[in-house]
């Protein structure tokens, strides 16, 4: 059957180029937020854990940024860019950095602001590195205040909109 | 949504994405030699396959065991490549390829050092609060190859049908064996290149 094996022989050799690249491990490419609401105090704190091999793709795109920035700087930077929070009237909730740690292979940002308003009204977006990878999936967790317990999550890849964070 | 569902979707995403080409890959090579009457036969390997990488995928999540990176990256095209010679091996001897146990023995081990690739993701991005996202994680990963394998057996059901319609068999090469050859040959050329390119030194 020499058909035969020339038939499987072209395809195998085929294969080797048609098949999507694999060369690089399977990446998840994901970032998990933990959003914390204070009701006490009217304060909202989000504090982002995103890898630092991604986040380096994404700033690579980055805009405004000096090159002496330090890479706090310019990860925060990047974070307020593609993340954020608007209150009951759909307007953006000012956010400061509250820290940024590094933590292995990740790097931990914080950013927090004040709520004006009902603060179960709040909607969040998150596009972060969406414009980067299109398999990107960006995690948004709840956690009650002062438990850490999570219980409400939000998905969300490219092309989202602002979803309600309650 | 709730947090459970958020991992279960992550965990199907995860396997479905074409960029998963080499999980989806290997789940061909393990389906490559059923033909549809085999069904039971094939969700044996599988499930071995699955407890296989559920087992490591706790075990390094959980920081009982400690696994390089750039070596499972490196092993799993290995696995790959073995699961399809092992396919040509059996075809070649004309043994009655779906039988035996030692093929979910090879999938379970197999499974072990799949399940490696996704524990340092996970570990690292969960950190503490680790159970429920390795849980659904897992689901989401098994809901998928759910998926993968329907797809797979409509592509090898697809192939057996060109073989015939080409009359590519004969009685020294029955269609099953041309298909079970025509397939692994693709998967040993496709893992070996990826092998190659993810080794270590």
């Amino acid at each position: 059957m020499n058909v035969t094996r020339s038939v499987v022989a072209i395809i195998a050799a085929a294969a080797i180029y048609l098949v999507p690249g694999a060369a690089d491990a399977h990446p998840l490419h994901t970032t998990l937020t933990e959003v914390t609401v204070d009701r006490s105090r009217h304060t909202v704190r989000a504090v982002v854990r995103v890898f630092i091999d991604d986040l380096s793709a994404g700033m690579a795109r980055q805009r405004g940024v000096a090159p002496s920035d330090s890479l706090d700087v310019r990860a925060t930077m990047y974070i307020e860019s593609s993340f954020a929070i608007a209150d009951a009237a759909g307007k953006p909730v000012a956010l400061r950095s509250c820290g940024v740690r590094k933590n292995h292979e990740l790097l931990w940002v914080c950013v927090e602001g004040a709520v004006p308003g009902d603060i179960r009204a709040l909607s969040i977006k998150n596009s972060l590195l969406c414009d980067v990878f299109s398999d990107q999936v960006n995690i948004v967790n709840l956690l009650a205040f002062g438990t850490g317990q999570s219980g409400r999550s939000v998905l969300f890849t490219k092309g989202d909109r602002a979803k309600p964070l309650f | 949504m709730n947090e459970i569902a958020t991992y279960i979707h992550l965990g199907f995403r995860h396997i479905v994405d074409v960029e998963a080409m080499d999980h989806i890959l290997f789940l061909v090579a393990l389906a490559a030699i059923y033909r549809l009457r085999d069904v039971r036969s094939a969700l044996g390997v599988v499930t071995a396959f699955t407890i296989g990488h559920s087992i490591t995928l706790a075990l390094a999540v959980t920081g009982v065991v400690r696994l390089p990176s750039a070596l499972i990256e490196f092993l799993i095209p290995i696995t790959i490549v073995a699961t399809g010679i092992e396919n040509l091996i059996a075809s070649a001897r004309q043994k009655e390829a779906r039988g035996g146990w030692y093929r979910a023995v090879l999938a379970g081990v197999f499974g072990l050092v799949h399940g490696a690739g996704f524990a340092n993701y996970l570990s690292a991005l969960f950190v503490t609060r680790i159970a429920l996202p390795l849980f659904g994680f897992n689901v989401g990963i098994e809901l998928g190859q759910v998926l993968v394998l329907a797809a797979a057996a409509a592509l090898l059901t697809a192939i057996d049908r060109v073989i015939g319609w080409s009359r590519l068999h004969s009685g020294s090469w029955p269609a099953l064996r041309v298909r079970i050859v025509a397939v692994s040959l693709v998967v040993v050329a496709v893992a070996s290149q990826w092998a190659v390119e993810r080794r270590p030194w």
